[in-house]
């Protein structure tokens, strides 16, 4: 498997730190990339997220940071500094999400680089980009999230606005960058040149909100907070159990039917006011009294088991422990273990041929490879890869 | 800049319906990619998902199917799978987003057409995945709650809330994205394609793997905060008197001119509150006195202190908010075509400093069938 990773060979630097750019480059190490994680001398930030491991680590870097390499550089220092150009110099890709305006400042932004390799895929991971009246200011995931109207659509119909409980824009931007950063590689591989590819955290959340901004523009009603609703269908939320909440999502008039049989309730589905979709939609309120009603009288597990049975879509509103004991989470095998790591990870959400690219190389310990890779750039390119092999 | 788009001279075959699948073969589009969608006589079923529109489609539809053609395949008359065939057999790339089982049925599966084109990068867009689940249809809902996102989103006191963006959907879509880019990159050197297998739920799991490495980590198991962010404090919205803003000062630094915004220096001097770790273990009070100050005076007013002193904030806007604000209009995320009635929205990427352009409009149920199949 490991030789048939479709990025096996390539070289990525990385200057970054927090969720974004570290991801991206993540995402490419998983595909096989050699990546050389840069951080300053105190470490990446998110080093200290969350409870400390005894690795000078922390969850918030474990979880963005698998098979990567260490090395810790000051810019301040001329000599360091000398080594990094080199290692950009020797890469394919550099992905960077440092404050705006830095790497210019430091004569390692995009363009100079590029002028020295033109072969670079070089990516800025930026907050609000390079344009517009914010350009310069800093990006985090909640603010984003706000601004970008995500939160005025998340949370209950009569409640504040929730923030997504998940990094969306951080994770979503590490997504759209690793897209970037492909897409580039494969050109290169037919024209030979390489290019500055620019993702940000704003348009990320600007993307994740096209079907309201799609729906705004044609006229329709502005999406508010809906709760456990889902548009379109009714009914499609999530219903109290006597022990515990599931969500139903009835698509179709059909399926209807069947619910309503389920139920013990065969004559809802010949009324008039629930019949079809649209008069359930419309009376969804008084729809939602009944079932809730019902379904308040048995346990989640009683439910599920009939509506599985039935063929009618559903599922438990599980939480994490719920569903790291689930089996379909377990037959996924998309927890991956490694001897080395402190914690199981998540892997790559991708198979090629049937795999799962393995979990090979446990976050760094801060520096890990300094000499490793020193000694690769005095004696040139070799020699990285020969350790390279030695790891395999 | 690139003389021509990076997918320029792909060939994709869309065999989707829904949202997951058609984001996936837009991003190829949108990156040059010649993109056929092959629709049954009836359409796509997003052609009636949100509201109507009078060219047989819907919003649904408009907003993940830009630059692609359309051509309407009856897959029961064998005269015309057998076209379907030929126009697979040519491609570079096919996606597919059927429920499980059914391309197989159709003898279109990836084993069946890899045999006639090796170098053909074949992409299934499952629900489950494998396992016991394997043959059920996936919802976007749904697997907001079954994968634990709904656990964590909401208010603390209320109860769970569906994400209210198509999080699983769309990051299907880009995950399948990477897989079938990443694919194209190798068959570049070994002249072979393969099968790309995406899912649903392996999705929905990537987007929890931060709190469910904490879990495993510690054995913490997060809650819904409403809308406060994790770890720092103050990191979350304040009621003014005229709506929420969403404050982020988490550095001791950030802090300091916090305070001085609220006119309340002597917080940042005082013991419980001035170095991050204090806040967070006396975050319930500290929050109770910014609540008080920050609700005397508007949004626009605490805005402006706060841009002055560099701390980070944002009100939480509504979407005709969004679309008028600066900030949206330099970035051009928002496109027009002069064929296309609706604004769409664009590509989240830039290469060489220019973001790809909205060349082609969705295209109306079968109008590429006499280009695509000639007459």
């Amino acid at each position: 498997m490991e030789a048939a990773l479709p990025l096996t060979g390539l070289k990525v630097v990385e200057l970054c730190s927090s969720f974004s750019g570290p991801l991206a480059a993540e995402n490419l190490a998983m595909l096989g990339a050699d990546v050389i994680k840069v951080e300053p001398p105190g470490g990446d930030v998110t080093r200290s997220w969350g409870p400390p491991l005894g690795i000078n680590s922390a969850a918030g870097f474990e979880t963005v940071n698998r098979e990567k390499k260490s090395i810790v550089i000051d810019f301040n220092d001329a000599a360091q500094k000398q080594t990094l150009i080199e290692l950009i110099q020797n890469a394919d890709v550099l992905i960077q999400n440092l404050r705006p305006g830095l790497t210019e400042a430091l004569a390692l932004d995009g363009k100079t680089m590029c002028a020295s390799n033109p072969r670079l895929v070089y990516c800025n991971v930026g907050a609000f980009g390079r344009k517009g009246p914010l350009r310069n200011r800093p990006g985090y995931d909640p603010l984003m999230q706000a601004f970008s109207g995500i939160m005025s659509v998340t949370g209950e119909e009569s409640g504040n606005a929730a923030r997504v409980g998940v990094p969306v824009i951080d994770f979503g931007t590490g997504l759209w960058t690793t897209i970037g950063v492909l897409s580039a590689l494969f050109r290169r591989s037919l024209t030979g040149e390489g290019c500055v590819v620019d993702s940000c955290l704003f348009e990320t959340g600007v993307h994740w909100m096209k079907y309201a901004i799609s729906e705004y523009h044609a006229g329709g009603p502005m999406p508010g907070r809906m709760g456990t609703r889902g548009p379109a269908v009714a009914p499609n939320r999530a219903y109290n159990a006597a022990d515990q909440g599931f969500m139903l999502c009835i698509g179709t008039d059909n399926q209807f039917k069947v619910l309503c049989e389920v139920i013990g309730q065969p004559e809802l589905a010949d009324n008039p006011a629930f019949a079809k979709n649209q008069a359930r939609k419309k009376n969804e309120h008084e729809l939602d009294r009944l079932l809730e009603a019902i379904f308040a009288t048995d346990t989640r597990d009683h439910w599920l088991d009939k509506l599985e049975a039935a063929g009618l879509p559903h599922a438990p509103l599980l939480n994490i422990s719920e569903l790291l004991a689930h089996p379909q989470m377990q037959a996924s095998g998309l927890l991956q273990h490694q001897q080395d790591s402190p914690i199981d990870l998540i892997g790559l959400p991708l198979v090629f041929n049937g795999q799962r690219p393995e979990y090979r190389r446990p976050p760094p310990h801060l520096n890990q490879h300094a000499h490793e890779l020193m000694e690769g750039v005095q004696c040139g390119e070799q020699s990285i890869q020969n350790n390279n092999r030695n790891d395999k | 800049m690139f003389e021509t788009l990076p997918l320029t001279g792909i060939k994709v075959v869309e065999l989707g319906s829904s949202i997951s699948g058609p984001s996936c073969t837009e991003a190829l589009a949108f990156m040059g990619a010649d993109v056929i969608k092959v629709e049954g006589p009836e359409g796509d079923a997003t052609r009636a998902w949100g509201t109507k529109l009078d060219w047989n489609s819907a919003v649904g539809y408009e907003c993940v199917n830009r630059e692609k053609r359309s051509v309407t395949v009856d897959f029961g008359n064998a005269e015309q799978l057998e076209m379907l065939m030929h126009l697979i057999v040519s491609a570079d790339v096919v996606l597919q987003n059927f429920r499980a089982g059914v391309v197989k049925k159709f003898g279109i599966d990836a084993e069946t057409v890899l045999k006639k084109n090796p170098q053909l990068i074949y992409c299934n867009v499952n629900a489950y995945g494998d396992g016991p689940m394997s043959s059920r249809p996936g919802y976007d809902p749904l697997m907001q709650a079954f994968s634990g996102i709904m656990s964590i989103t909401g208010e603390a006191e209320r109860s769970p809330s569906r994400v209210g963006v198509s999080l699983i959907d769309i990051g299907t879509g880009m995950w399948s994205t990477i897989g079938i880019i990443a694919a194209l990159y190798r068959r570049h050197t070994t002249g072979k394609g393969g099968v790309v297998d995406t899912a649903l739920l392996d999705t929905a799991l990537n987007w929890m793997k931060l709190p469910i490495t904490e879990y495993l980590a510690s054995g913490y198991m997060p809650q819904r905060m409403g809308n406060r962010g994790p770890a720092l404090v103050p990191n979350q919205g304040f009621e003014t008197a005229d709506g929420v803003l969403m404050v982020t000062a988490g550095t001791d630094g950030q802090f300091k001119n916090f305070c001085k915004a609220l006119d309340r220096n002597e917080w940042s001097e005082d013991e419980r509150f001035e170095k991050a770790q204090a806040r967070n273990a006396n975050a319930d009070l500290l929050i109770v006195e910014i609540a008080e100050v920050m609700k005397t005076q508007p949004r626009a007013y605490w805005i402006e202190k706060f841009d002055a002193l560099n701390i980070p904030n944002s009100p939480v806007q509504t979407i005709d908010e969004v679309v008028v604000h600066p900030q949206v209009v330099a970035s051009q995320m928002i496109q027009s075509n002069e064929s296309s009635p609706l604004k769409l929205v664009g590509l989240p990427i830039k290469f060489d400093g220019q973001r790809p352009g909205f060349m082609r409009r969705p295209p109306h149920l079968g109008e590429h069938n006499d280009e695509v199949f000639g007459q």
